[in-house]
């Protein structure tokens, strides 16, 4: 049986794990490539990296820290952030990395999903989503959350698969570091709409939050950061909560 | 030596860092040429299976490989590499793959397709490759096709399954092994099985 994918995800500055509240006043979390290690030692399913800064210096430091971390970590990697062109895919996924996840640029770019899924295949697209409620909806939001466009979420993700995209990774701008618990409808109205993997994202506080994605939510795979950044929960916690619910996790 | 099969399409530098990181003594296989002092081979998989195949063939690796398989030399393939030692694929009607597994590759059913993630390998009692892996015998997982065998006489099957479909993820034919997921990505369990596959075979 198909498992639930528990997934640290690293966001990243200049070379360092960040961690803020919906993108704002970011804090210094660690060394990427020796948290990455650990998680993945802890039993972390896949590892992602998200480049908040997304600078072209920053996206170097990017690809030397992805090179490091593929040479010690043997699951699935994705990098994501300030990815603007097949080029700048091509690079990443040559470091190391096993899938690219696309925002802003997609945003700005509907055919570059089309073209990357073509050169590189829909297995390793990641279209991510930063999500902010607006009315009974939520609008797409870009540029790490900063920019609103007048996208429909829910539209956005049926586009992204017809585009090429493999998985949905979906970020509540409302939820995001409040750990407030995951927006379960935001999940269930995207999950119900698409034929693809959704991973939940933003808002994570406690091991009941996490269940209520997955069981409620419909949520393929969970994707947290400052919770086990700060050591409030720990991977093994996660996945041994999960599997008393009856949910299947890797063990 | 361990020859790695590049045909443009694969996710050669994955399987190199694994087997680099077990220490293997590997090189890159791009042409008939490059095949001397390779004891085992490799095809590594990701992409799509008309485009490998019809690679294959541009390279003249696939009458160069099917002989390999019927000297019985050891050969490994992962993901797209496992489908391709098919005839046939639904992915790509009227493109001829390996066909030296006689059977075809299907589309998964919904809801979801790919299937991304770790899912478990039900062993045949002969396997010794996966055998004392216990509960770590989770492997990653990422493909829209499965296996769909039409003889499966002298084939030790280790089955998976999803969207209600029990499928074939491991075969192994004498010294022929394939494998449905990437064991390159699926941590210590599949670094384990490389590397057993690098002592047995």
């Amino acid at each position: 049986m198909l498992t639930i994918r528990v997934i640290p995800c690293l966001d990243m500055a200049g070379g360092r794990v960040v961690k803020g509240i919906k993108f704002k006043d970011l804090k210094d979390a660690g060394c990427p490539v020796e948290m990455a290690r650990n998680y993945y030692q802890e039993g972390a399913d896949e590892i992602t990296f998200l480049d908040v800064r997304a600078s072209a210096e920053s996206r170097e430091i990017m690809l030397q820290v992805v090179e490091k971390v593929a040479r010690v970590i043997f699951v699935p990697l994705t990098v994501g952030g300030g990815l603007r062109s097949i080029e700048d895919m091509r690079r990443v996924l040559r470091s190391g990395a096993d899938k690219v996840a696309l925002s802003t640029s997609a945003v700005e770019d509907p055919e570059l999903l089309k073209k990357g899924a073509l050169v590189f295949g829909s297995q390793c697209l990641v279209l991510s989503i930063d999500a902010e409620r607006k009315g009974n909806g939520w609008i797409v939001t870009s540029h790490g959350g900063r920019k609103k466009t007048d996208l429909d979420v829910i539209s956005w993700a049926q586009q992204g698969e017809r585009m090429g995209a493999g998985e949905i990774l979906l970020n509540s701008l409302d939820r995001d570091g409040t750990r407030a618990g995951y927006d379960l409808e935001l999940l269930r109205e995207v999950g119900r709409n698409v034929n693809i993997p959704v991973i939940a994202s933003g808002g994570a506080g406690t091991l009941e939050q996490i269940g209520e994605a997955v069981l409620r939510g419909g949520a393929d795979a969970v994707l947290l950061a400052s919770l086990l950044h700060y050591r409030q929960l720990t991977i093994s916690q996660i996945k041994s909560y999960l599997r008393d619910k009856g949910v299947a996790v890797r063990c | 030596m361990i020859g790695v099969i590049d045909y443009g399409a694969g996710n050669l530098h994955s399987v190199l860092r694994a087997l680099e990181y077990l220490q293997v003594h590997c090189g890159v296989v791009k042409g008939p040429g490059d095949f001397k002092g390779a004891e085992k081979l490799i095809l590594p998989g990701v992409g799509h299976f008309g485009a490998a195949a019809r690679e294959l063939c541009k390279r003249r690796l696939d009458s160069f490989l099917c002989q390999w398989i019927a000297d019985k030399r050891p050969i490994l393939g992962i993901c797209l590499g496992l489908q391709l030692f098919l005839y046939r694929s639904e992915e790509a009607t009227g493109v001829r793959g390996l066909g030296v597994l006689s059977g075809q590759a299907r589309l998964f059913p919904g809801p979801k397709v790919p299937q991304i993630g770790w899912n478990q390998v039900e062993m045949g009692k002969g396997l010794p490759l996966l055998r004392e892996q216990g509960c770590s015998s989770y492997f990653y997982f990422l493909h829209s096709y499965y296996l769909e065998l039409d003889c499966t006489d002298g084939i030790e099957i280790g089955w998976s399954e999803y969207n209600g479909v029990c499928y074939p993820s491991l075969v192994m034919k004498d010294k022929l092994l394939g494998v449905q997921f990437h064991p390159e990505k699926s941590g210590s369990a599949g670094l384990k099985l490389l590397e057993k596959w690098v002592n047995l075979c």
